[in-house]
Protein backbone atom coordinates (compact mmCIF):
# COMPACT_ATOMS: atom_id res chain seq x y z
CA UNK A 1 0.00 0.00 0.00
CA UNK A 2 1.28 3.47 -0.88
CA UNK A 3 2.46 5.60 2.01
CA UNK A 4 -0.18 8.10 2.98
CA UNK A 5 0.44 11.80 3.62
CA UNK A 6 0.14 13.05 7.21
CA UNK A 7 -3.21 14.57 6.28
CA UNK A 8 -5.11 13.22 3.36
CA UNK A 9 -8.56 14.42 2.42
CA UNK A 10 -10.08 12.08 -0.15
CA UNK A 11 -13.07 13.04 -2.31
CA UNK A 12 -14.86 14.65 0.62
CA UNK A 13 -18.33 16.12 0.14
CA UNK A 14 -20.75 17.76 2.52
CA UNK A 15 -24.22 19.22 2.11
CA UNK A 16 -25.98 21.39 4.66
CA UNK A 17 -29.62 22.38 4.37
CA UNK A 18 -29.79 20.67 0.97
CA UNK A 19 -26.96 22.83 -0.32
CA UNK A 20 -23.62 21.37 -1.30
CA UNK A 21 -20.96 23.20 0.68
CA UNK A 22 -17.94 20.99 0.02
CA UNK A 23 -17.80 18.98 -3.17
CA UNK A 24 -15.38 16.20 -3.95
CA UNK A 25 -12.43 17.87 -2.22
CA UNK A 26 -9.13 16.03 -2.33
CA UNK A 27 -6.14 17.47 -0.56
CA UNK A 28 -2.93 16.18 0.98
CA UNK A 29 -0.47 17.72 3.40
CA UNK A 30 2.84 15.98 3.92
CA UNK A 31 4.75 15.93 7.19
CA UNK A 32 6.82 19.11 7.52
CA UNK A 33 4.73 20.89 4.91
CA UNK A 34 2.56 23.98 5.27
CA UNK A 35 -0.30 24.16 2.80
CA UNK A 36 -2.05 27.49 2.52
CA UNK A 37 -5.74 27.17 1.70
CA UNK A 38 -7.39 30.33 0.49
CA UNK A 39 -10.64 31.26 -1.18
CA UNK A 40 -13.48 33.74 -0.96
CA UNK A 41 -15.97 33.86 1.89
CA UNK A 42 -18.45 31.00 1.71
CA UNK A 43 -16.18 28.85 -0.42
CA UNK A 44 -16.42 26.00 2.10
CA UNK A 45 -13.02 26.34 3.81
CA UNK A 46 -14.31 26.37 7.38
CA UNK A 47 -16.75 23.55 6.63
CA UNK A 48 -13.78 21.55 5.38
CA UNK A 49 -12.01 22.30 8.67
CA UNK A 50 -15.05 21.06 10.60
CA UNK A 51 -15.05 17.90 8.49
CA UNK A 52 -11.37 17.17 9.02
CA UNK A 53 -11.61 17.78 12.76
CA UNK A 54 -14.65 15.49 13.13
CA UNK A 55 -17.10 18.22 14.11
CA UNK A 56 -19.19 17.60 10.99
CA UNK A 57 -19.92 14.17 9.61
CA UNK A 58 -18.69 13.36 6.15
CA UNK A 59 -21.39 12.75 3.56
CA UNK A 60 -18.89 11.21 1.18
CA UNK A 61 -15.20 10.47 1.08
CA UNK A 62 -12.82 10.03 3.96
CA UNK A 63 -10.06 11.83 5.83
CA UNK A 64 -6.86 9.99 6.72
CA UNK A 65 -4.72 11.34 9.51
CA UNK A 66 -1.36 9.60 9.69
CA UNK A 67 -2.95 6.70 7.87
CA UNK A 68 -5.93 6.41 10.22
CA UNK A 69 -9.40 6.76 8.75
CA UNK A 70 -11.64 9.34 10.38
CA UNK A 71 -14.81 7.47 9.44
CA UNK A 72 -13.58 4.08 10.66
CA UNK A 73 -11.63 5.11 13.74
CA UNK A 74 -12.78 8.61 14.67
CA UNK A 75 -11.36 8.51 18.17
CA UNK A 76 -7.84 7.53 17.09
CA UNK A 77 -7.84 9.82 14.08
CA UNK A 78 -8.98 12.87 16.07
CA UNK A 79 -6.26 12.28 18.64
CA UNK A 80 -3.72 13.04 15.90
CA UNK A 81 -4.98 16.44 14.84
CA UNK A 82 -5.08 19.80 16.59
CA UNK A 83 -7.49 22.30 15.15
CA UNK A 84 -7.39 26.00 15.86
CA UNK A 85 -10.90 27.02 14.90
CA UNK A 86 -11.85 30.36 13.43
CA UNK A 87 -13.89 31.05 16.56
CA UNK A 88 -13.11 29.31 19.80
CA UNK A 89 -15.39 26.43 20.71
CA UNK A 90 -14.38 26.49 24.36
CA UNK A 91 -17.16 26.82 26.90
CA UNK A 92 -17.62 30.61 27.18
CA UNK A 93 -18.03 30.49 30.96
CA UNK A 94 -14.78 28.61 31.34
CA UNK A 95 -11.50 30.46 31.88
CA UNK A 96 -8.50 30.31 29.51
CA UNK A 97 -6.48 28.52 32.19
CA UNK A 98 -9.10 25.90 32.92
CA UNK A 99 -10.12 25.37 29.28
CA UNK A 100 -6.55 24.99 28.02
CA UNK A 101 -5.45 22.83 30.92
CA UNK A 102 -8.35 20.46 30.33
CA UNK A 103 -7.90 20.55 26.57
CA UNK A 104 -4.26 19.51 26.87
CA UNK A 105 -5.25 16.59 29.09
CA UNK A 106 -7.65 15.30 26.43
CA UNK A 107 -4.57 14.79 24.24
CA UNK A 108 -2.46 13.32 26.99
CA UNK A 109 -0.38 16.48 27.54
CA UNK A 110 0.34 17.42 31.11
CA UNK A 111 0.93 21.08 31.88
CA UNK A 112 0.89 22.56 35.33
CA UNK A 113 -1.28 25.63 35.91
CA UNK A 114 1.90 27.57 36.52
CA UNK A 115 3.30 26.59 33.13
CA UNK A 116 0.05 27.43 31.34
CA UNK A 117 -0.13 30.79 33.11
CA UNK A 118 3.41 31.54 31.92
CA UNK A 119 2.50 30.66 28.33
CA UNK A 120 -0.66 32.73 28.53
CA UNK A 121 1.38 35.64 29.80
CA UNK A 122 3.88 35.15 26.99
CA UNK A 123 0.97 35.63 24.58
CA UNK A 124 -0.24 38.71 26.45
CA UNK A 125 -3.11 37.07 28.34
CA UNK A 126 -2.76 38.46 31.81
CA UNK A 127 -6.09 37.36 33.27
CA UNK A 128 -6.02 33.57 33.02
CA UNK A 129 -9.00 33.08 35.32
CA UNK A 130 -11.40 35.47 33.62
CA UNK A 131 -14.33 33.88 31.77
CA UNK A 132 -13.69 33.48 28.06
CA UNK A 133 -16.89 35.30 27.14
CA UNK A 134 -15.53 38.40 28.90
CA UNK A 135 -12.37 38.49 26.79
CA UNK A 136 -11.83 40.60 23.68
CA UNK A 137 -12.02 39.00 20.25
CA UNK A 138 -8.23 39.04 19.84
CA UNK A 139 -7.64 37.48 23.25
CA UNK A 140 -10.18 34.74 22.53
CA UNK A 141 -8.30 34.05 19.32
CA UNK A 142 -5.03 33.78 21.24
CA UNK A 143 -6.60 31.32 23.70
CA UNK A 144 -7.75 29.20 20.77
CA UNK A 145 -4.34 29.48 19.16
CA UNK A 146 -2.61 28.22 22.28
CA UNK A 147 -4.17 24.80 21.76
CA UNK A 148 -1.53 24.37 19.07
CA UNK A 149 1.16 25.40 21.54
CA UNK A 150 0.12 23.00 24.30
CA UNK A 151 -0.82 19.92 22.33
CA UNK A 152 1.60 17.81 20.29
CA UNK A 153 0.01 16.11 17.29
CA UNK A 154 1.33 15.18 13.83
CA UNK A 155 -1.25 17.40 12.09
CA UNK A 156 -2.28 20.99 12.80
CA UNK A 157 -5.08 22.96 11.22
CA UNK A 158 -5.18 26.72 11.62
CA UNK A 159 -8.39 28.37 10.49
CA UNK A 160 -7.88 32.14 10.26
CA UNK A 161 -5.26 32.17 13.02
CA UNK A 162 -4.30 35.81 12.50
CA UNK A 163 -7.77 37.36 12.43
CA UNK A 164 -8.12 40.04 15.06
CA UNK A 165 -4.53 39.79 16.31
CA UNK A 166 -2.22 42.73 16.83
CA UNK A 167 1.16 42.77 15.08
CA UNK A 168 3.10 41.22 17.94
CA UNK A 169 0.61 38.43 18.49
CA UNK A 170 0.48 37.84 14.76
CA UNK A 171 4.22 37.35 14.73
CA UNK A 172 3.94 34.95 17.66
CA UNK A 173 1.25 33.02 15.81
CA UNK A 174 3.37 32.86 12.67
CA UNK A 175 6.33 31.69 14.72
CA UNK A 176 4.19 28.99 16.30
CA UNK A 177 3.18 27.70 12.85
CA UNK A 178 6.76 27.87 11.58
CA UNK A 179 7.91 26.00 14.67
CA UNK A 180 5.44 23.21 13.99
CA UNK A 181 6.70 23.05 10.40
CA UNK A 182 10.29 22.85 11.62
CA UNK A 183 9.27 19.98 13.89
CA UNK A 184 8.08 18.08 10.82
CA UNK A 185 4.36 18.46 11.48
CA UNK A 186 1.83 18.80 8.69
CA UNK A 187 0.09 22.18 8.75
CA UNK A 188 -3.02 23.24 6.90
CA UNK A 189 -3.33 27.02 7.11
CA UNK A 190 -6.46 28.88 6.14
CA UNK A 191 -6.25 32.64 6.13
CA UNK A 192 -7.69 35.75 4.60
CA UNK A 193 -5.13 37.98 6.22
CA UNK A 194 -2.59 39.60 3.92
CA UNK A 195 0.99 38.53 4.25
CA UNK A 196 3.91 37.12 2.37
CA UNK A 197 4.04 33.76 4.12
CA UNK A 198 7.41 32.87 2.61
CA UNK A 199 7.40 29.73 4.73
CA UNK A 200 4.30 28.32 3.05
CA UNK A 201 5.19 25.36 0.84
CA UNK A 202 2.12 25.15 -1.31
CA UNK A 203 -0.99 27.16 -1.99
CA UNK A 204 -4.41 25.73 -2.71
CA UNK A 205 -7.41 27.70 -3.79
CA UNK A 206 -10.97 26.79 -2.96
CA UNK A 207 -14.06 28.22 -4.57
CA UNK A 208 -17.71 27.16 -4.44
CA UNK A 209 -16.83 24.12 -2.35
CA UNK A 210 -14.21 22.78 -4.77
CA UNK A 211 -10.45 22.89 -4.99
CA UNK A 212 -9.65 25.03 -8.03
CA UNK A 213 -6.16 24.34 -9.32
CA UNK A 214 -5.88 27.20 -11.83
CA UNK A 215 -6.59 30.33 -9.78
CA UNK A 216 -4.15 29.20 -7.12
CA UNK A 217 -1.21 30.55 -9.01
CA UNK A 218 -3.07 33.76 -9.63
CA UNK A 219 -3.85 34.10 -5.96
CA UNK A 220 -0.29 33.40 -4.95
CA UNK A 221 1.40 35.92 -7.18
CA UNK A 222 1.24 39.59 -6.23
CA UNK A 223 -1.22 41.65 -8.22
CA UNK A 224 -0.64 45.07 -9.76
CA UNK A 225 -2.99 47.76 -8.62
CA UNK A 226 -3.54 51.35 -9.65
CA UNK A 227 -5.09 53.63 -7.09
CA UNK A 228 -6.00 57.31 -7.32
CA UNK A 229 -5.91 58.92 -3.91
CA UNK A 230 -6.19 62.29 -2.28
CA UNK A 231 -4.04 63.45 0.60
CA UNK A 232 -0.79 61.73 -0.42
CA UNK A 233 2.28 62.67 1.57
CA UNK A 234 5.77 61.45 0.76
CA UNK A 235 6.33 60.18 4.28
CA UNK A 236 3.55 57.64 3.73
CA UNK A 237 5.84 55.77 1.31
CA UNK A 238 7.96 54.29 4.07
CA UNK A 239 4.91 53.50 6.17
CA UNK A 240 3.18 51.60 3.38
CA UNK A 241 6.08 49.76 1.85
CA UNK A 242 6.66 46.27 3.10
CA UNK A 243 3.37 46.21 4.98
CA UNK A 244 1.49 43.03 4.03
CA UNK A 245 3.82 42.51 1.09
CA UNK A 246 3.04 45.92 -0.43
CA UNK A 247 5.42 47.53 -2.89
CA UNK A 248 5.01 51.04 -4.22
CA UNK A 249 6.10 50.99 -7.85
CA UNK A 250 5.15 54.48 -9.04
CA UNK A 251 3.83 57.68 -7.52
CA UNK A 252 2.50 60.40 -9.84
CA UNK A 253 0.81 63.63 -8.91
CA UNK A 254 -2.18 64.45 -11.04
CA UNK A 255 -2.46 68.17 -11.75
CA UNK A 256 -5.99 69.47 -11.81
CA UNK A 257 -7.27 70.33 -15.27
CA UNK A 258 -8.57 73.82 -16.06
CA UNK A 259 -12.02 72.36 -16.30
CA UNK A 260 -11.79 70.89 -12.82
CA UNK A 261 -10.55 74.21 -11.43
CA UNK A 262 -13.33 76.03 -13.15
CA UNK A 263 -15.86 73.60 -11.76
CA UNK A 264 -14.58 74.24 -8.28
CA UNK A 265 -14.69 77.98 -8.75
CA UNK A 266 -18.19 77.75 -10.11
CA UNK A 267 -19.18 75.78 -7.06
CA UNK A 268 -17.89 78.72 -5.03
CA UNK A 269 -20.12 81.13 -6.95
CA UNK A 270 -17.40 82.56 -9.26
CA UNK A 271 -18.84 81.65 -12.61
CA UNK A 272 -17.44 84.52 -14.77
CA UNK A 273 -13.69 84.14 -14.70
CA UNK A 274 -10.98 85.28 -16.97
CA UNK A 275 -8.99 82.81 -19.02
CA UNK A 276 -6.03 82.87 -16.70
CA UNK A 277 -6.50 80.99 -13.49
CA UNK A 278 -3.65 80.56 -11.09
CA UNK A 279 -3.68 78.01 -8.34
CA UNK A 280 -2.14 79.31 -5.16
CA UNK A 281 -0.67 77.08 -2.52
CA UNK A 282 -2.93 77.93 0.31
CA UNK A 283 -5.15 75.85 2.46
CA UNK A 284 -8.85 75.75 2.16
CA UNK A 285 -9.66 78.19 4.97
CA UNK A 286 -7.25 80.80 3.60
CA UNK A 287 -8.71 80.42 0.14
CA UNK A 288 -12.16 81.05 1.48
CA UNK A 289 -10.88 84.16 3.22
CA UNK A 290 -9.28 85.49 0.02
CA UNK A 291 -12.43 84.83 -1.96
CA UNK A 292 -14.44 86.68 0.64
CA UNK A 293 -12.26 89.77 0.32
CA UNK A 294 -11.82 89.76 -3.45
CA UNK A 295 -15.33 88.92 -4.43
CA UNK A 296 -16.41 87.70 -7.89
CA UNK A 297 -14.22 90.10 -9.93
CA UNK A 298 -10.89 88.56 -9.00
CA UNK A 299 -8.87 86.79 -11.65
CA UNK A 300 -6.40 85.26 -9.25
CA UNK A 301 -8.00 83.09 -6.66
CA UNK A 302 -7.01 80.35 -4.37
CA UNK A 303 -8.73 76.99 -4.42
CA UNK A 304 -8.63 74.42 -1.61
CA UNK A 305 -5.42 72.60 -2.32
CA UNK A 306 -6.18 69.24 -0.76
CA UNK A 307 -9.44 68.88 -2.59
CA UNK A 308 -7.72 69.36 -5.94
CA UNK A 309 -4.45 67.47 -5.73
CA UNK A 310 -4.64 63.79 -6.46
CA UNK A 311 -1.99 61.13 -6.69
CA UNK A 312 -1.85 58.06 -8.86
CA UNK A 313 -0.17 55.13 -7.13
CA UNK A 314 0.96 51.99 -8.83
CA UNK A 315 1.38 49.18 -6.34
CA UNK A 316 2.17 45.54 -6.11
CA UNK A 317 0.08 43.80 -3.48
CA UNK A 318 -0.75 40.33 -2.21
CA UNK A 319 -4.02 41.40 -0.71
CA UNK A 320 -7.52 41.96 -2.05
CA UNK A 321 -8.63 45.34 -3.40
CA UNK A 322 -10.97 45.76 -0.45
CA UNK A 323 -8.14 45.11 2.01
CA UNK A 324 -5.83 47.46 0.12
CA UNK A 325 -8.47 50.21 0.14
CA UNK A 326 -8.87 49.72 3.86
CA UNK A 327 -5.12 49.91 4.33
CA UNK A 328 -4.78 53.14 2.34
CA UNK A 329 -7.73 54.72 4.11
CA UNK A 330 -6.17 53.71 7.38
CA UNK A 331 -3.24 55.98 6.47
CA UNK A 332 -5.60 58.95 6.05
CA UNK A 333 -5.84 58.77 2.27
CA UNK A 334 -9.08 59.19 0.37
CA UNK A 335 -9.29 56.48 -2.27
CA UNK A 336 -11.03 57.86 -5.36
CA UNK A 337 -10.38 54.98 -7.72
CA UNK A 338 -8.80 51.59 -7.35
CA UNK A 339 -8.41 48.87 -9.94
CA UNK A 340 -6.38 45.82 -10.74
CA UNK A 341 -4.03 46.20 -13.70
CA UNK B 1 -10.19 5.76 26.35
CA UNK B 2 -8.44 8.23 28.60
CA UNK B 3 -10.05 11.14 26.79
CA UNK B 4 -13.47 9.48 27.01
CA UNK B 5 -13.08 8.89 30.74
CA UNK B 6 -11.96 12.48 31.21
CA UNK B 7 -14.93 13.83 29.26
CA UNK B 8 -17.31 11.71 31.32
CA UNK B 9 -15.70 13.04 34.47
CA UNK B 10 -16.21 16.58 33.16
CA UNK B 11 -19.88 15.83 32.46
CA UNK B 12 -20.35 14.41 35.95
CA UNK B 13 -18.61 17.35 37.55
CA UNK B 14 -20.73 19.78 35.56
CA UNK B 15 -23.90 17.92 36.56
CA UNK B 16 -23.05 17.84 40.26
CA UNK B 17 -22.01 21.48 40.51
CA UNK B 18 -25.33 22.84 39.33
CA UNK B 19 -26.05 24.47 42.66
CA UNK B 20 -28.93 26.53 41.27
CA UNK B 21 -30.69 23.21 40.78
CA UNK B 22 -29.37 21.20 43.70
CA UNK B 23 -29.71 23.67 46.53
CA UNK B 24 -33.46 24.41 46.19
CA UNK B 25 -34.00 20.70 45.62
CA UNK B 26 -32.25 19.81 48.88
CA UNK B 27 -34.23 22.37 50.87
CA UNK B 28 -37.46 21.21 49.24
CA UNK B 29 -36.81 17.57 50.05
CA UNK B 30 -35.84 18.36 53.62
CA UNK B 31 -39.09 20.24 54.18
CA UNK B 32 -41.18 17.61 52.40
CA UNK B 33 -39.77 14.68 54.37
CA UNK B 34 -40.09 16.57 57.62
CA UNK B 35 -43.74 17.39 56.92
CA UNK B 36 -44.46 13.81 55.84
CA UNK B 37 -42.82 12.37 58.91
CA UNK B 38 -44.98 14.13 61.46
CA UNK B 39 -47.96 15.54 59.55
CA UNK B 40 -49.02 12.54 57.50
CA UNK B 41 -48.07 10.21 60.31
CA UNK B 42 -50.54 11.98 62.59
CA UNK B 43 -53.34 12.36 60.06
CA UNK B 44 -53.10 9.01 58.24
CA UNK B 45 -50.85 6.85 60.38
CA UNK B 46 -47.26 5.66 60.05
CA UNK B 47 -47.99 3.11 57.33
CA UNK B 48 -49.36 5.72 54.96
CA UNK B 49 -46.56 8.14 55.86
CA UNK B 50 -43.95 5.46 55.08
CA UNK B 51 -45.67 4.55 51.84
CA UNK B 52 -45.77 8.20 50.86
CA UNK B 53 -42.09 8.71 51.69
CA UNK B 54 -41.14 5.77 49.43
CA UNK B 55 -43.27 7.26 46.67
CA UNK B 56 -41.50 10.53 47.23
CA UNK B 57 -38.07 8.88 47.02
CA UNK B 58 -38.97 7.59 43.56
CA UNK B 59 -40.47 10.89 42.52
CA UNK B 60 -37.55 12.93 43.89
CA UNK B 61 -35.51 12.39 40.74
CA UNK B 62 -38.21 13.70 38.41
CA UNK B 63 -37.71 17.47 38.70
CA UNK B 64 -33.94 17.19 38.42
CA UNK B 65 -34.31 14.56 35.71
CA UNK B 66 -36.58 16.74 33.58
CA UNK B 67 -34.33 19.78 33.82
CA UNK B 68 -31.08 17.91 33.31
CA UNK B 69 -32.50 15.97 30.36
CA UNK B 70 -33.60 19.16 28.67
CA UNK B 71 -30.23 20.73 29.43
CA UNK B 72 -28.38 17.79 27.95
CA UNK B 73 -30.50 17.95 24.81
CA UNK B 74 -29.82 21.67 24.52
CA UNK B 75 -26.09 21.05 25.07
CA UNK B 76 -26.11 18.70 22.12
CA UNK B 77 -27.31 21.43 19.82
CA UNK B 78 -25.04 24.26 20.92
CA UNK B 79 -21.40 25.22 20.50
CA UNK B 80 -20.42 22.72 23.22
CA UNK B 81 -21.18 19.72 21.03
CA UNK B 82 -18.83 21.04 18.36
CA UNK B 83 -16.02 21.17 20.86
CA UNK B 84 -16.75 17.71 22.24
CA UNK B 85 -16.95 16.25 18.73
CA UNK B 86 -13.55 17.72 17.91
CA UNK B 87 -12.01 15.84 20.85
CA UNK B 88 -10.56 12.33 20.53
CA UNK B 89 -13.78 10.78 21.79
CA UNK B 90 -16.27 8.70 19.79
CA UNK B 91 -19.55 10.60 19.19
CA UNK B 92 -21.57 7.74 20.71
CA UNK B 93 -19.51 7.94 23.89
CA UNK B 94 -20.24 11.67 24.20
CA UNK B 95 -23.99 11.00 24.15
CA UNK B 96 -23.67 8.05 26.54
CA UNK B 97 -21.59 10.17 28.92
CA UNK B 98 -24.27 12.86 28.94
CA UNK B 99 -27.01 10.30 29.57
CA UNK B 100 -25.02 8.67 32.39
CA UNK B 101 -24.23 11.97 34.06
CA UNK B 102 -27.89 13.00 33.99
CA UNK B 103 -28.90 9.58 35.32
CA UNK B 104 -26.29 9.84 38.07
CA UNK B 105 -27.68 13.19 39.13
CA UNK B 106 -31.20 11.73 39.21
CA UNK B 107 -30.08 8.74 41.26
CA UNK B 108 -28.20 11.01 43.67
CA UNK B 109 -31.35 13.09 44.10
CA UNK B 110 -33.36 10.03 45.05
CA UNK B 111 -30.60 8.74 47.33
CA UNK B 112 -30.54 12.06 49.15
CA UNK B 113 -34.29 11.74 49.70
CA UNK B 114 -33.83 8.13 50.75
CA UNK B 115 -31.30 9.31 53.35
CA UNK B 116 -33.77 11.83 54.71
CA UNK B 117 -36.54 9.22 54.71
CA UNK B 118 -34.33 6.86 56.67
CA UNK B 119 -33.52 9.64 59.10
CA UNK B 120 -37.14 10.64 59.72
CA UNK B 121 -39.35 7.63 59.13
CA UNK B 122 -38.01 4.50 57.47
CA UNK B 123 -36.01 1.62 58.86
CA UNK B 124 -34.33 0.04 55.87
CA UNK B 125 -31.73 -2.67 56.39
CA UNK B 126 -28.41 -2.68 54.55
CA UNK B 127 -29.35 -5.53 52.20
CA UNK B 128 -32.64 -3.80 51.42
CA UNK B 129 -30.75 -0.57 50.76
CA UNK B 130 -28.66 -2.29 48.09
CA UNK B 131 -31.77 -3.47 46.24
CA UNK B 132 -33.36 -0.06 46.64
CA UNK B 133 -30.23 1.39 45.09
CA UNK B 134 -30.50 -1.03 42.16
CA UNK B 135 -34.14 -0.06 41.62
CA UNK B 136 -33.30 3.65 41.75
CA UNK B 137 -30.41 3.23 39.30
CA UNK B 138 -32.69 1.42 36.86
CA UNK B 139 -35.38 4.05 37.30
CA UNK B 140 -32.80 6.80 36.77
CA UNK B 141 -31.76 5.30 33.42
CA UNK B 142 -35.36 4.77 32.39
CA UNK B 143 -36.42 8.26 33.32
CA UNK B 144 -33.51 9.97 31.60
CA UNK B 145 -34.03 7.82 28.51
CA UNK B 146 -37.72 8.76 28.37
CA UNK B 147 -37.14 12.42 29.11
CA UNK B 148 -34.24 12.80 26.70
CA UNK B 149 -36.36 11.24 23.97
CA UNK B 150 -39.18 13.66 24.71
CA UNK B 151 -36.97 16.71 25.14
CA UNK B 152 -35.61 16.62 21.60
CA UNK B 153 -39.06 17.74 20.47
CA UNK B 154 -38.63 21.00 22.35
CA UNK B 155 -38.17 23.54 19.64
CA UNK B 156 -38.64 26.68 21.70
CA UNK B 157 -36.52 26.83 24.83
CA UNK B 158 -38.57 29.77 26.17
CA UNK B 159 -41.46 27.36 26.70
CA UNK B 160 -39.34 25.18 28.96
CA UNK B 161 -41.29 26.19 32.11
CA UNK B 162 -44.59 24.99 30.66
CA UNK B 163 -43.07 21.74 29.45
CA UNK B 164 -41.34 21.01 32.76
CA UNK B 165 -44.57 21.63 34.71
CA UNK B 166 -46.55 19.44 32.34
CA UNK B 167 -44.15 16.50 32.49
CA UNK B 168 -43.74 16.73 36.25
CA UNK B 169 -47.52 16.96 36.71
CA UNK B 170 -48.19 13.86 34.61
CA UNK B 171 -45.43 11.80 36.26
CA UNK B 172 -46.50 12.93 39.72
CA UNK B 173 -50.27 12.54 39.63
CA UNK B 174 -50.75 9.71 37.14
CA UNK B 175 -48.56 7.54 39.30
CA UNK B 176 -48.30 5.52 42.49
CA UNK B 177 -46.40 8.30 44.26
CA UNK B 178 -49.30 9.15 46.61
CA UNK B 179 -51.37 5.97 46.53
CA UNK B 180 -50.83 2.26 45.89
CA UNK B 181 -51.88 0.82 42.56
CA UNK B 182 -54.77 -1.13 44.09
CA UNK B 183 -56.91 1.90 44.77
CA UNK B 184 -56.96 3.11 41.16
CA UNK B 185 -59.80 2.10 38.81
CA UNK B 186 -58.79 -0.36 36.08
CA UNK B 187 -58.70 2.11 33.12
CA UNK B 188 -56.44 4.45 35.04
CA UNK B 189 -54.12 1.60 36.01
CA UNK B 190 -53.28 1.04 32.35
CA UNK B 191 -52.08 4.65 32.16
CA UNK B 192 -50.16 4.39 35.42
CA UNK B 193 -48.32 1.31 34.16
CA UNK B 194 -46.89 3.53 31.43
CA UNK B 195 -45.33 5.79 34.06
CA UNK B 196 -41.68 4.82 34.52
CA UNK B 197 -41.89 5.62 38.25
CA UNK B 198 -44.46 2.92 38.89
CA UNK B 199 -42.14 -0.07 38.96
CA UNK B 200 -39.38 1.20 41.25
CA UNK B 201 -41.86 2.61 43.75
CA UNK B 202 -43.90 -0.61 43.76
CA UNK B 203 -40.73 -2.68 44.14
CA UNK B 204 -39.33 -0.58 47.01
CA UNK B 205 -42.66 -0.50 48.84
CA UNK B 206 -43.00 -4.26 48.64
CA UNK B 207 -39.40 -4.72 49.79
CA UNK B 208 -39.37 -2.20 52.63
CA UNK B 209 -42.93 -2.32 53.90
CA UNK B 210 -43.83 -5.99 53.29
CA UNK B 211 -40.36 -7.60 53.07
CA UNK B 212 -41.49 -9.05 49.73
CA UNK B 213 -39.19 -9.20 46.75
CA UNK B 214 -41.20 -8.11 43.71
CA UNK B 215 -39.19 -9.73 40.91
CA UNK B 216 -41.74 -8.80 38.29
CA UNK B 217 -41.51 -5.06 38.94
CA UNK B 218 -37.73 -5.21 39.03
CA UNK B 219 -37.54 -7.24 35.81
CA UNK B 220 -39.93 -4.87 34.02
CA UNK B 221 -37.90 -1.94 35.29
CA UNK B 222 -34.64 -3.52 34.08
CA UNK B 223 -36.18 -4.10 30.66
CA UNK B 224 -37.53 -0.57 30.52
CA UNK B 225 -34.21 0.93 31.54
CA UNK B 226 -32.29 -0.88 28.80
CA UNK B 227 -34.96 -0.09 26.22
CA UNK B 228 -35.37 3.59 27.07
CA UNK B 229 -31.67 4.20 27.51
CA UNK B 230 -31.20 2.66 24.06
CA UNK B 231 -33.96 4.75 22.53
CA UNK B 232 -32.70 7.94 24.22
CA UNK B 233 -29.13 7.22 23.13
CA UNK B 234 -30.23 6.54 19.57
CA UNK B 235 -32.26 9.73 19.31
CA UNK B 236 -29.62 11.90 20.94
CA UNK B 237 -26.81 10.31 18.92
CA UNK B 238 -28.65 11.21 15.76
CA UNK B 239 -29.17 14.71 17.06
CA UNK B 240 -25.50 15.08 18.03
CA UNK B 241 -24.26 13.84 14.69
CA UNK B 242 -26.58 16.04 12.73
CA UNK B 243 -26.32 19.10 14.96
CA UNK B 244 -25.10 21.09 11.97
CA UNK B 245 -28.46 20.70 10.28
Amino acid sequence: MAKRAALEVQAVSKSLHAKTIVQDVTLAVEAGEVVFLSGPNGSGKSTLVYLISGVYQLDQGDVWINGISLTREPRRAKALVTTVFQETLFDPVSSPLHALSLHARFYGARWSHKQICAILKEFGITEPNRSIFQLSGGTKKKVELLKARLVETPVYIFDEPFAGLDEQSRQQAEELIRERKRQGRAVLLISHEPGRFDWVDRRVYMEAGRIMPTPAAKEASPMLVEAVVQGWKEELRSQLEGQHGLQLLEVHSIEPSDQEIEDILKSLGLDKLGARVQVLRADSAAAQEILKHLGGTAQTVSVPQRSMLRTRLKLSAEISLAQLTQLLEGQGLKVLEIRRL
Amino acid sequence: MRATALLWYVFLKEAFTRWELLLPFAVNQLLALWVFSWGFQRVAGIEYAQMLVIGWIGFAMVTIGVISSITLTVDLSLQKIRYWLSLPVAPGAIVLGKLFSSSALCIAASLFTLGLGQLFLLRISLSQTLWVLVALILQGFTLVGVLASISIFIRDITKIGVIVSLIIGILQYLSVVYFPMEIFPAPLRAVIYLNPLTYAITFIRALVLSSRFDWVSLAVLAGLSVAWLGVGWGILYRKALHHER
